[in-house]
């Protein structure tokens, strides 16, 4: 009997002793969320979507703090943390997917305004071409030609960028040169009908 | 048999005494609720900008909490009863502070960062204004031309940058975008400020026409070149004011044949045609070369500031065909036909022409200017 009580006692002293070390750490898990931020911040989630990036850094955060939290328990429990962590990488993708859809619609943006610019440029200089000419107005027609090459230099800029992956910086340029192009060619239009309008009578 | 139940029991009492003092001797917990609140305080430092506004403090926030969390995962590796976590707490309290501060100063200085780029983009759209007004007919080099242009895409950028609140990005184009118009600004204003040094004798001119007006009861024009402008006077009195288009070179008196600048000082007209006889529908010459233009000229001749073959030109009129919008003539000065038939119908041989810079000075334009904004 006495025998029994001690041999119970004694493996229940182990057992205790056993679970202290027995939940393991989930490390695969935590390699695995890592791995889907970065890929996430490679898609350039921060560029684009910057703010579900940081809700993403703040989850994992959070996680690693429940983590720790659990290791230092004499009994461990990381059943809840791994679900976190699944979380966190399922999140991830969804941010990573979710930015190269934003890059890939502004790319799209800006490949067609850098079209509609150089469709104003080249109306644009055939205008130059009906502008009036000779004694009257060839000074300002040389300032247009010349306002015109500015901003192909600046449409040029904004193809670098963008060859550059900085889709952004190139939507940018690409949107001040279309407003700068279609201000020159209402110029050009006011002028020409003037022009018309003066010889007519 | 006994020594064997005995070494049982004591095994089993040594093993149940070793797990109760783990369980009940407890060491410390922990800082869990400090290492959060470092946490939380961390995130709302990166949501408000610190790392760009307030870098110092951000980065002393960020360390403590990396710190903080290393040195719990290392203290958890320990056996239990041999962590200690009074570092860890201190490191996160630190965290914390750093993150409070960070919050404090990255608020402030993005709050004024906004307020003084706004205010900076104002004056600088302002500027653009006032150098339009002054010198968008200005005659320019190519590559002042070029600059303008670059600088106007630049504050393109500039303003959506602004929107975005993207303040750095902001700033960059915006000091480019200043530096680009204060240089052009001085440069042109120079030339502005050297071409009214005239301005008494231009003055002078307009009294005198006035002061002869009224006495004879005649009419006189006056062609202001800065407010582009031919205004038709009698007396004192202002019968009627007409738009005008002038050389494109037309800052400054005319030098030379072909230079296409419309040419200043005391004229009359010595002519008037029409039906047929002018190609731009009416025309009043003037007495263009006067004796003050050959004087000059034969003083710039002898200076060698013009070739001794140019020509002084001559054939300046007022003219019908314009109306363009833009400055084309060779020197002389165009009204639409139809200002053009009250002007000739107003004027008869003699009438005194006055051309001048401007009717105003400089700071008469600049308080003409500052009215139209309030």
């Amino acid at each position: 009997m006495k025998i029994k009580f001690f041999s119970f006692l004694m493996a229940a002293g182990f057992a205790a002793l056993m679970f202290s070390g027995c939940s393991k750490m989930p490390q695969a898990e935590i390699d695995s969320a890592k791995a889907a931020i970065d890929s996430a911040k490679f898609a350039g989630a921060n560029v684009y979507l910057p703010e579900a990036l940081m809700e993403l850094e703040d989850s994992l955060e959070a996680v690693m703090v429940n983590l720790e939290s659990q290791s230092s328990k004499f009994i461990k429990n990381y059943g809840e943390v791994k679900e976190q962590l699944e979380k966190v990488t399922v999140f991830a993708h969804e941010v990573q997917d979710r930015t190269l859809a934003v890059k890939e619609e502004m790319k799209a943006e800006t490949q067609a305004i850098i079209a509609e610019v150089n469709t104003v440029i080249a109306e644009n200089t055939n205008l130059v071409l009906q502008a009036p000419k000779g004694k009257e107005g060839t000074s300002a027609l040389q300032a247009i030609k010349s306002e015109i090459a500015t901003i192909e230099t600046h449409v040029i800029d904004a193809v670098s960028l963008y060859d550059n992956d900085d889709i952004m910086g190139a939507h940018t340029k690409a949107l001040a040169a279309k407003d700068k192009a279609m201000s020159i060619n209402e110029e050009l239009k006011t002028v020409i009908a003037k022009y018309k309008g003066a010889t007519r009578k | 048999m006994k020594v064997k139940k005995k070494a049982v029991a004591l095994v089993g009492i040594g093993v149940i005494l070793l797990t109760a003092s783990i369980l009940i001797i407890s060491p410390k917990n922990p800082p869990i609720e400090e290492i959060e609140t470092a946490r939380i305080l961390l995130s709302e430092a990166t949501r408000q900008r610190a790392k760009e506004f307030a870098p110092q403090e951000f980065s002393m926030a960020k360390e403590g909490y990396e710190k903080a969390m290393a040195l719990w995962g290392e203290e958890n590796e320990k056996f239990i009863l041999f962590r200690r976590f009074d570092s860890l707490k201190t490191s996160a309290s630190e965290s914390a502070k750093y993150s409070r501060q960070a919050i404090e100063s990255a608020k402030k200085r993005v709050n004024s960062s906004k307020v003084g780029l706004g205010i900076r983009i104002e004056a600088l759209k302002k500027k653009g204004e006032e150098f339009n007004m002054y010198f968008a007919n200005f005659p320019m080099s190519s590559s002042d031309r070029n600059e303008l242009v670059r600088c106007r895409l630049l504050m393109n950028e500039m303003e959506r940058a602004y929107h975005a609140e993207d303040y750095i990005g902001c700033k960059l184009k915006l000091e480019q975008a200043e530096n680009i118009t204060d240089r052009l600004y001085l440069k042109y204003m120079n030339q502005l400020e050297e071409y009214f040094a005239n301005y008494q004798d231009w003055s002078e001119m307009i009294k005198q026409a006035m002061d002869h007006s009224r006495k004879n009861g005649s009419v006189f024009l006056v062609v202001d070149k800065m407010a582009r402008s031919c205004l038709l006077y009698k007396g004192a009195d202002l019968k009627g004011e007409y738009p005008v288009e002038l050389g494109p070179n037309w800052i400054g008196d005319k030098m030379q044949q072909g230079d296409r600048r419309t040419p200043e000082g005391r004229y009359k007209v010595v002519k008037k045609l029409s039906n047929g006889s002018t190609t731009f529908y009416k025309a009043l010459l003037l007495d263009y070369p006067n004796e003050q233009d050959k004087q000059r000229f034969r003083e710039n001749v002898r200076t060698g500031r013009i070739d001794p073959d140019a020509g002084i030109g001559s054939l300046i009129e007022i003219h019908g065909g314009g109306g363009r919008g833009v400055d084309w003539t060779n020197g002389c000065v165009a009204l639409k036909n139809s200002d053009m038939d009250i002007v000739y119908r107003s004027c008869s041989i003699g009438t005194p022409v006055i051309i001048v810079g401007s009717i105003l000075a400089l700071d008469q334009l600049n308080r003409k200017e500052d009215e139209k904004h309030q």
